[in-house]
């Protein structure tokens, strides 16, 4: 070890530029050499390897779209299951492949799920109208499974992020949005039930989240709005 | 009849062909893997232990955020021989069984019990001391190698650092008597079998029940900073020459453990300071009771004393801890022996359910251990190795693993003239690691660092 910091005053590894301490710079001819780690796992195998696995992970999908979609064309002329199937692969990608890939946490696994099912359903809806309830039962669900995911996330897992105060009070105004439209101008097109339910839950649960996590909700409103 | 017979012959010899196929292929784990799955519950000659008093506390406070895994490595002159440390390490634990376990719940206590496979020894290729998931069919500790390095990560239940350092200590006897390093003045006979006074649990031998003491449970200050994700963790560690730290802590007529915690208690005071807290500072110091009981055990064996900062003057400092370790004493220490043991004892706790047990621990181990200290101070000691592998080991390293509220510990371990100085952080902020370093080289004690942080 030749390397001397000298302002913390120790040595440091041969192979780094800077100091780990202060951040000074202790030896200029390491600056544009890789470093070898010798204490310490070089970890960039890892990121490499994983990085490796997402690319032809995405190839092979982009490949089985075209091929699919080409096929089909082709073939049989029309282009009727192309659409499903490249969303399908979209969602299969997202929802599935790169939280197991980039080791999500579980709060961004769960609403990640959420949204994700949510838009592959609006998709299907408005793609080929096969049920008819796009608005009527899509969008309160949605709020009623998001609510309920924030909620089982932050109460049974100990765990709280700022973002989750404000998509379940995002929820609760949705939701009375929705509520009010389907009661006044939609009267008839968007369903009252469905809205009501996912009105009353999505309340409740901001409630309940917010008796719970009262301290740390206020401590990040007042960081947020710099009380 | 005759039929039967046939077939039962028949399946004998497939299974005798499967294994032997097994044991040729080069690829142990697929054999690993194949226990694995035939280990099914009802293995009822498979051998057990008691968990020591001390052990019983971890499993039920284990967490992400608590792992209670330490971690020992050797520094060696040449790279590892990957073969050679995993022939190494089966013949230590087929000479020590009771280490080779997983945690299984009964319906009172926890218990280990012997797993028909070795630990497989890896290389290193993540953040040091990772949780040990509670799962019965794994081990409870891992024996890696990096380039120049074995590492020994273990689970607190298992042993204590001292206890852990005699395992190293065995398993390097074991590699180097692999490549051919014969003989090796030692006392330990790894062709020999496991002896009980190598497992036993020393606190239960050793309590007399009589005299007990009180818990200090005031609350002590506590390092602050933004802490690092859940899997990661810095690990620190400062080499410094033992001759060297011992002459300086002369001159201030003190050990070199005062010389360090009082070091320490003024890198963690100046922090201190900064957000005018009022709580004390207060250290950790675990107390190995094999000299003091004549203990054989690999198991725990240790009693905790904290150190309270009466002082902000270092050498009044120094004398007040040199007071207040002084104070430790046999007694002192099997009073608070008997105190654990003796709730062990209790008829009603005995009684009671695993769930419920591990959920009163928690509570209990929240309320009195948690915050009664700012910082731990491990000492394991010089460990002195073999004449014939002296020379073959650089230095020995030492560091604790990821605690909830203390969001540093320093742990230290000496060996040939290199005292090794294990610093694990899981905040972003340095400034007690720099302060508590520069004040050592203030002093002229040369420090050699090296961190798994990246500038
Ligand atoms: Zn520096």
């Amino acid at each position: 070890m030749e390397n001397f910091c000298n302002s913390c005053n120790l040595y440091v590894e041969s192979d780094r530029s800077h100091c780990p301490l202060c951040g000074k710079c202790v030896n200029e001819d390491n600056l544009n050499k890789a470093r070898k780690f010798n204490y310490f796992p070089d970890y960039k195998w890892h990121k490499k390897r994983k990085n490796v696995a997402t690319l032809i992970v995405l190839v092979s999908l982009v490949l089985f779209d075209l091929i699919f979609c080409l096929g089909e064309f082709l073939f049989f002329n029309q282009f009727n299951i192309g659409p499903y199937v490249l969303v399908g692969t979209a969602y299969i990608y997202v929802a599935c492949i790169l939280p197991s890939l980039q080791m999500w946490s579980f709060s961004a696994i769960s609403f990640s799920q959420v949204v994700l099912t949510t838009l592959l359903f609006v998709f299907i809806e408005f793609y080929s109208n096969t049920f008819g309830w796009a608005i009527n039962f899509v969008i309160p669900s949605f709020i009623l499974a998001s609510s309920i995911a924030i909620y089982i996330v932050n109460l049974s897992r100990g765990y709280y992020a700022r973002s989750n105060f404000y998509s379940s009070l995002c929820c609760v105004i949705i939701s009375s949005v929705l509520f009010a439209l389907s009661l006044t101008i939609f009267k008839g097109v968007v369903r009252i039930w469905p809205t009501l339910v996912s009105f009353v839950v999505s309340v409740v649960l901001f409630i309940t989240l917010f008796v719970f996590k009262r301290k740390k909700i206020i401590k990040g409103l007042k960081k947020d709005f710099n009380w | 009849m005759k039929g039967n017979i046939v077939k039962i012959e028949e399946k004998i010899h497939k299974e005798k062909v499967k294994s032997e196929h097994l044991a040729s292929s080069t690829r142990k784990k697929n054999q690993v893997r194949a226990i694995q799955q035939n280990y099914s519950d009802n293995d009822n000659d498979a051998k057990w232990w008691r968990l020591d008093n001390a052990a019983l506390l971890f499993p039920a406070v284990t967490s992400k955020k608590v792992t209670n895994v330490f971690r020992l490595a050797a520094n060696l002159k040449e790279p590892v021989d990957k073969d050679a440390l995993q022939r190494a390490s089966d013949k230590l634990f087929e000479r020590l069984p009771a280490l080779n376990v997983g945690l299984r719940n009964g319906l009172f206590w926890s218990y280990f019990e012997e797993l028909p496979y070795m630990p497989q020894v890896k290389e290193e290729r993540s953040y040091p001391m990772q949780q040990f998931k509670k799962n019965r069919k794994k081990h409870l500790l891992r024996i890696m190698y990096y380039k120049n390095k074995i590492i020994l990560e273990i689970f607190h239940s298992i042993a204590d650092g001292v206890g852990a350092s005699k395992i190293l200590t065995y398993l390097l006897i074991a590699y180097f008597m692999e490549l051919g390093i014969k003989p090796i003045s030692t006392d330990f006979d790894l062709n020999d079998f496991q002896k009980e006074e190598e497992i036993e649990d020393s606190f239960s031998k050793y309590a007399d029940l009589k005299t007990f003491e009180k818990r200090d449970s005031e609350k002590a200050y506590q390092i602050k900073g933004s802490p690092l994700p859940y899997d990661k963790l810095y690990e620190y560690l400062a080499f410094t020459s033992i001759s060297q730290i011992k002459e300086v802590a002369k001159k201030y007529n003190a050990g070199m453990t005062e010389f360090l915690i009082a070091n320490l208690m003024l890198a963690i005071y100046s922090e201190k300071q900064v957000y005018g807290d009022k709580k004390p500072v207060k250290i950790n110091l675990p107390i190995d009771l094999r000299r003091r009981f004549e203990s054989q055990t690999l198991r725990n064996f240790v009693s905790i004393k904290y150190l309270k900062m009466n002082a902000i003057d270092f050498e009044e400092l120094l004398i007040d801890l040199k007071k207040q370790i002084a104070e430790i004493s046999t007694e002192s220490c099997l009073k608070s022996i008997n105190t654990n043991v003796k709730i062990q004892k209790v008829f009603y706790v005995k009684i009671v359910p695993l769930v419920i047990k591990n959920i009163l621990m928690r509570l209990s181990y929240s309320w009195f251990a948690e915050n009664s200290f700012s910082c731990p101070f491990s000492n394991i000691g010089y460990i002195n190795l073999p004449v014939e592998i002296k020379d073959k080991v650089k230095s020995l390293e030492f560091t604790n693993g990821r605690n909830k509220t203390n969001a540093i510990s320093v742990g230290c371990i000496g060996c040939n003239d290199t005292l090794t100085i294990g610093i694990s952080s899981k905040i972003k902020e340095q400034s007690i690691i720099t302060n508590f370093l520069k004040r050592l080289t203030s002093f002229g004690i040369k420090i050699e660092l090296s961190t798994n942080k990246r500038v």
